[in-house]
């Protein structure tokens, strides 16, 4: 049976304005866990961007000439071949034009003009990425590559980068483990909020059941209120987590972590966070409101 | 259009007996007053009719349903054919008596045209046209029942359940509401009354089933309340 749209936004109003406080409560926890979430999605974004080159433990780049464009290039090849005779090299990959590409595209993903200037995958140099046995040999291995025949540049990820990856994985676990403990209180203040939503008026669902009012015509405005609760909060989230971001980006460049990169995230990736946030707020708004409702609204 | 057969309920573990083994047959448009001592189960039978409680074992029909066997989603639709009084009225104290009445119709999805040409009329059956726009606590303890027979009518039920609709008015008003129950009646709709009241029961001349400890004792066409004169 269809319930008429007009009274489930009726009577759902009617129920977060009567307990406000509640609600207000149910919200405003919402917002704060799912703004953790979000912030720590976020810097790990952000952390990935700016540190696409020093991804999986590489800690030496060695950047060739414009005019060596393959790995089957004499030059490169004899850079290659020296390389896999370093004993303190554990693993060296080649980084052709489209990987240069592809890593440009992400590391200027929120800088159009720096993205615009580079247009094809020709522009870029070809690389070799090295992973070393220790990386406080990075430097002492780079130095026998600077004055190679071919290769324009050595760059080193620097203590900054380490102790950002290191930041972010702690910060992605701390996020985590108090975003859970939120949820779950969010989770039981939404349960609570439909609770006394329900309990004060009982004497109308009374006579509901009493008239043969059907379930769902009972349940929809209770679950549309915790479903508005939910999502509203996971919208406070948003905002929070941009004010949140933005506050952690200044702390960061405050303490001269120099970074090759500025911290961004896309601007795709920031809507798909928070669209992922929103979608969270809806379930968990649901979630409590259904808990509640099927402990309270037994025939 | 009501039959119980061999209904036993019990509660708490079968430790109360509510219902044995009651049988009994209500045709339709019959006027029937369900009298008994208190705890004899006459509110145990009302709320059987109503699927509020499932029996133990036995059957119960209503309009042609075995409800014992209906599924939890067509309960609604059962209760929509049973209009219900009781005798704390029942009625919202925020909402008039129009509102009152009109809530019922509201919450089985009736388009809103329905609702505003059934409600003036079932008011007026009523004697509450005047009134419509009054809060329950602006009105007698008669008017308020008044309103509670309205809303239970509106949805014009097979059969109207009535548990002591008179507990708690004097002796006047009390018969004003059973000249009501009457014209309900009258209109075709089985009207099932519970009562302790042994002058309405004495002066109606209706159908009386006694119940006592469960059993049915009487089943009289035209009884009087006959305990405790």
């Amino acid at each position: 049976m269809a319930v008429p749209f007009e009274y489930v936004v009726k009577e759902t109003s009617t129920n977060l304005w009567r307990n406000w406080m509640v609600s207000f409560a149910a919200i405003v926890t919402v917002a704060f866990s799912l703004s953790f979430v979000g912030v720590a999605a976020l810097f790990r974004q952000e952390v990935d961007h700016a540190t696409a080159r020093w991804q999986s433990g590489v800690t030496v780049a060695i950047f060739m000439n414009g005019n060596v464009t393959a790995r089957s290039d004499p030059q490169a090849k004899a850079v290659e071949s020296q390389l896999s005779n370093m004993p303190q090299v554990a693993k060296e990959t080649f980084c052709n034009q489209e990987c240069a590409f592809v890593e440009y595209q992400k590391m200027f993903a929120n800088d159009p003009t720096l993205r615009g200037a580079i247009t094809a995958p020709s522009q870029l140099p070809v690389s070799f990425r090295i992973k070393l046995n220790h990386a406080s040999q990075a430097s002492q291995v780079g130095a026998e590559f600077t004055n190679q025949p071919g290769v324009s540049a050595v760059e080193y990820a620097k203590g900054e980068v380490e102790q950002l990856l290191k930041l972010s994985k702690f910060l992605q676990v701390a996020a985590v483990v108090a975003a859970l403990g939120l949820l779950v209180s969010s989770v039981v203040l939404i349960l609570n909020s439909i609770r006394l939503a329900i309990y004060s008026r009982r004497k109308e669902v009374g006579v509901m059941k009493l008239v043969g009012a059907t379930n769902w015509f009972i349940r929809i405005p209770f679950m549309a209120e915790g479903l508005i609760q939910g999502v509203v909060g996971a919208a406070i989230g948003c905002g929070l987590t941009t004010f949140f971001a933005s506050e952690f980006r200044k702390l960061i460049s405050e303490n001269k972590i120099q970074l090759l990169q500025p911290m961004t995230a896309s601007t795709g990736e920031t809507v798909i966070i928070y669209l992922l946030l929103i979608a969270f707020g809806a379930i968990i708004g649901a979630g409590g409101s259904a808990l509640a409702l099927r402990r309270f609204l037994d025939v | 259009m009501i039959r119980f057969e061999n209904v036993t309920k019990t509660y708490k573990d079968g430790s109360i007996m509510a219902l044995e083994a009651c049988t009994t047959d209500i045709q339709k448009g019959e006027f029937v007053f369900l009298v008994g001592p208190s705890g004899s189960g006459k509110t145990t039978f009302l709320r059987l009719l109503l699927r509020e409680e499932v029996p133990d074992s036995g059957k119960i029909w209503v309009a042609g349903k075995q409800i014992g066997r209906l599924s939890t989603w067509k309960v609604p639709y059962l209760r929509r054919n049973l209009g219900c009084v009781f005798q704390d009225f029942r009625l919202l104290p925020n909402k008039t008596v129009s509102e009152n009445v009109a809530f019922a119709l509201e919450v089985i999805g009736r388009p809103r045209h329905i609702i505003a040409t059934q409600v003036p009329q079932v008011l007026d059956l009523v004697g509450l046209a005047k009134k419509s726009d009054r809060l329950p606590n602006e009105l007698s303890g008669g008017e308020q029942q008044r309103v509670a027979i309205a809303r239970a009518f509106v949805n014009r039920p097979l059969v109207l359940l009535a548990d002591e609709p008179t507990g708690n008015l004097d002796p006047a008003t009390t018969r004003g509401i059973m000249r009501l129950l009457d014209r309900i009646n009258k209109t075709g709709t089985t009207v099932i009354m519970a009562t302790h009241d042994f002058v309405i029961v004495d002066s109606m001349r209706r159908r009386v089933i006694e119940l006592a400890h469960g059993h049915v004792m009487r089943d009289q066409v035209r009884g009087i309340y006959g305990y405790g004169t």
